[in-house]
């Protein structure tokens, strides 16, 4: 669902105008040029790209030029975004992104393609975009609800993550089954934390300022028999952690109802 | 001219003698026979008419007349005490605006005098604006006294924002910005001319002036942006516009910010004067309630955004490419960096944080899985999202935190119910689909063989009917064929037409669910084509967190590369 393939020199020359220095969830480098490179020369070449591209039209009276409103929507989004959804997957040692940001006239997605290109995407409402978020760290699409939860304190999971991917999957479950997990699901769990078959960070970000101001985060770990849990602070890390039974409806739906309440607060 | 009431007078003289016009004319109609004949009854009419016309016409006035008197009372009663203030001022630098104000006083007067409301209310309307304006004009140049006398470092304390400071960077005020129309833009053909002079007067303006010199270039300031604002006022405005520079000047030392730069004009020779300063100028002067020009020149780089006027490095490439200031990215930076200004070198406003607006619409589909409770203040702790930012600034973090702690795990659990039937709408539309889908198809297959055997079955019963009808009317039988072939063709359509809006609907019914469903099926597809990045990437964008956010997505992150 690519809307928009663009290059980073064409982002560059655009945040310049907007006056942003970062963007949510990527920094500043991935839109800078390759050190020893002249900015000067990445933005006149992102201002070329744009210009072949119809993406940049110089008004008529000389006044200077216009990006088109497609372009404007997502610059604008991700230079002040109210929302970002940052999904980061794991891929060995490293990861897979995609930001999901809401501005004032849609809510864009992006993700950069090997060559370094960045793709954006629009996404017709939240459900849409938390959906996406989840279901790009391979989260189970099953079951519509969320199931088993337990809570306990943050240092209680850390030792069971440790048990569990140092190879101590009993102990590890054996905790779990403390915790009230059933037995046959404690498995589950210590398989996701060890090996899972896909895993990842889903963040939300509630930003003002193109600043992260709060962040609720998850950890999603799915196995290869497609069992998702998910492992997160509903409030701050002093209080209970919460481990949970649940897939791409459970997570985006705890997402997009989370998000409303939170707006709700605000309002 | 006739004021209205000599108007009225002069036809309430004309009753009396219509009325004796009448009684004569029916006198001596009758007098020669005793009776009023056509002729006579004519004249008569006549002037009946005229009486009617003319009381018709003093109702009207006089109704016209009340009220004008009424406005006008009323909005002198308003106007008087300022006007009794502006009478008292004996200040040189107001004379001129006093003096244009008490003659418009004597105008207005000299109408009531006589009684003509409807002109003392116009010179009434007049006087009003001009009499707000001059007590404003003279409490600002009596608030510039008092901060004239400050030390730099209690001017430093002093706020010197009109209003709010947020109030600028709201979305309706963007909105009016951006259709901001300046004086020195029309004519179009004379808006360079313009704009060159302005640039020169600014450019004088911005070396602090007096005496002579600063009066002649105010006065050349009010000719060139109209009027109003007086010369009076710009010199007013000119007066904070040199509190506000010092201000400036103690605040961004003592914050390490340093000078505020100018336009270098060898480089910019297009943007002093321009409209993107301009903007930007309107922007920081609504705030400060100033005139445009002057805050303009509190940071004359201000609205110079983007790489256009930077450095691209080819030839004619700035004028080509230039974002137009009033291009929505372009008016972006020019608020930002009118909020950051506010901030760096006066300690106001919201920072570079120009659009605090959370989460304001955009989720009435995931509303209405909240709670009835959370509507109104049912709800225990919600409608305290205000209160959380008091606890912020005003306690500790950490009671803060345990606050805000509090809220989220209370949200937490009422909220259950309403994850759970969002997250089973969101299942039927991303799995339930499919099934739907097959359900769907298998309808649309019966559907048409449905169709199909409609129309063989009419087609049938048609073909039969033809030759009935051969069998007796053999020579109308071609014609009766082809109306039968039509009659075919017009059943094969209509059920055509049958299915494609079912298809339609179908179809429409599809899009719908596949928002989500695509969201998903592209989520998952991009997850596998896009660039793998270094895990220490993350750390560049985490950079741009508040310390808790940040902490919450490392703890998380341990989890999954720990």
């Amino acid at each position: 669902m690519s809307d928009i393939s663009i290059h980073p020199s064409e982002l560059s020359y655009l945040f310049s105008f907007s006056g942003t220095d970062e963007v949510v969830g990527w920094g500043s480098s991935p839109f800078r040029p390759a050190s020893g490179t002249d900015l000067s020369g990445w933005n006149g070449q992102g201002a070329k790209r744009l210009l072949d591209a119809g993406r940049l039209v110089p008004r008529e009276d000389g006044s200077g030029s216009d990006v088109s409103p497609v372009l404007t929507a997502a610059v604008l989004a991700l230079a002040n975004p109210s929302l970002v959804l940052l999904a980061e997957r794991k891929e060995g040692d490293g990861l897979r992104r995609l930001s999901i940001h809401r501005g004032d006239d849609g809510i864009w997605g992006m993700t950069r393609t090997p060559e370094g290109m960045f793709e954006l995407a629009l996404y017709a409402d939240l459900t849409a975009a938390a959906v996406a978020a989840v279901g790009f760290l391979g989260a189970a699409v099953t079951p519509a609800e969320a199931g088993t939860r337990v809570e306990a304190a943050q240092d209680v999971f850390v030792d069971i993550n440790a048990l569990a991917k140092s190879g101590k999957a009993e102990d590890a479950a054996a905790k779990l089954i403390g915790l009230g997990i059933p037995a046959d699901e404690a498995a589950t769990v210590t398989e996701a934390m060890a090996t899972p078959a896909a895993a990842g960070r889903l963040s939300v970000l509630y930003c003002a300022d193109n600043k992260v101001r709060s962040a609720v985060s998850y950890s999603v770990m799915t196995t290869a028999a497609r069992q998702t849990w998910a492992l997160y602070a509903p409030a701050s890390l002093r209080s209970p952690m919460v481990l949970e039974h649940s897939s791409v409806p459970a997570l985006a739906g705890r997402i997009v109802v989370n998000v409303a309440a939170r707006g709700k607060i605000a309002a | 001219m006739t004021s209205n009431i000599e108007a009225i007078r002069a036809a309430e003289a004309q009753i009396p003698i219509y009325l004796e016009e009448i009684k004569r004319l029916r006198e001596e109609a009758l007098a020669d026979d005793g009776v009023v004949d056509e002729q006579e009854q004519k004249e008569i009419d006549r002037v009946e008419i005229r009486l009617v016309d003319a009381e018709k016409f003093i109702a009207e006035r006089r109704a016209i007349w009340e009220q004008n008197k009424s406005a006008y009372e009323a909005l002198l009663a308003r106007v008087e005490p300022g006007l009794q203030e502006v009478r008292e001022w004996t200040n040189a630098d107001v004379a001129k605006d006093k003096q244009t104000i008490l003659d418009i006083a004597d105008a207005m007067q000299n109408a009531a005098s006589v009684q003509d409301f409807a002109e003392a209310k116009k010179q009434v309307e007049a006087l009003k604006p001009r009499v707000e304006n001059f007590l404003k004009l003279t409490a600002q140049l009596a608030e510039n006294a008092r901060l004239e006398m400050m030390t730099p470092d209690e001017l430093a304390k002093e706020s010197l924002i009109e209003g709010r400071a947020e109030d600028i960077f709201t979305e309706d005020y963007m909105q009016d910005l951006i259709k901001t129309e300046f004086p020195t833009e029309s004519p179009p053909e004379e808006a360079e001319e313009n704009r060159k002079s302005l640039s020169k007067l600014m450019n004088e303006l911005e070396s602090t002036l007096s005496g002579k010199k600063r009066e002649e270039a105010i006065a050349e300031l009010a000719k060139l942006v109209g009027e109003p604002p007086t010369a009076a006022d710009l010199d007013a405005d000119y007066s904070r516009f040199l509190i506000l520079r010092e201000q400036q000047e103690t605040i961004g030392v003592a914050k390490g910010h340093g000078e505020v730069p100018d336009v270098d004009e060898e480089r910019h020779p297009e943007f002093q004067g321009s409209r993107g300063q301009l903007l930007f100028g309107k922007a920081l002067g609504d705030a400060f309630g100033i005139h445009e020009v002057f805050g303009a020149l509190l940071s004359p780089t201000g609205g110079l955004v983007g790489p256009g006027n930077d450095f691209l490095p080819m030839e004619g490439w700035v004028d080509a490419f230039h974002t137009a200031p009033d291009n929505p990215i372009g008016l972006h930076g020019t608020m930002h960096d009118a909020g950051g200004y506010l901030k760096a070198y006066h300690n106001e406003g919201p920072g570079y944080n120009y659009r605090e607006s959370m989460l304001e619409d955009g989720f009435e589909w995931a509303l209405g899985f909240l709670p009835d409770s959370m509507e109104g203040s049912a709800m225990p702790l919600v409608g305290q999202g205000s209160g959380i930012l008091y606890w912020c600034m005003e306690v500790g973090p950490e009671f803060a935190e345990r606050e805000i702690d509090d809220l989220l795990l209370y949200l937490e659990d009422e909220l259950t119910d309403a994850r759970d039937e969002c997250a089973q709408q969101i299942g039927n539309l991303i799995v339930g689909f499919e099934q739907a889908k097959q359900e769907a198809s298998a309808y649309a297959s019966d559907l048409a063989d449905d169709i199909a055997e409609t129309v063989e079955e009419t087609e049938e019963d048609l073909i039969q009917l033809v030759e009935d009808i051969g069998e007796t009317v053999s020579d109308t039988v071609d014609d009766v064929g082809n109306a039968v072939g039509d009659a075919v063709d017009l059943v094969e359509e209509q059920l055509q037409a049958a299915g494609t809006e079912l298809g339609n609907m179908a179809d429409y019914a599809e899009a719908e669910a596949m928002n989500a469903l695509t969201a998903l099926e592209d989520a998952a597809e991009s997850a596998a084509e896009c660039a793998v990045e270094t895990f220490e990437d993350l750390s560049d964008g985490v950079e741009y967190m508040a310390d808790a956010a940040s902490e919450t997505l490392g703890a998380i992150g341990s989890f999954i590369w720990g």
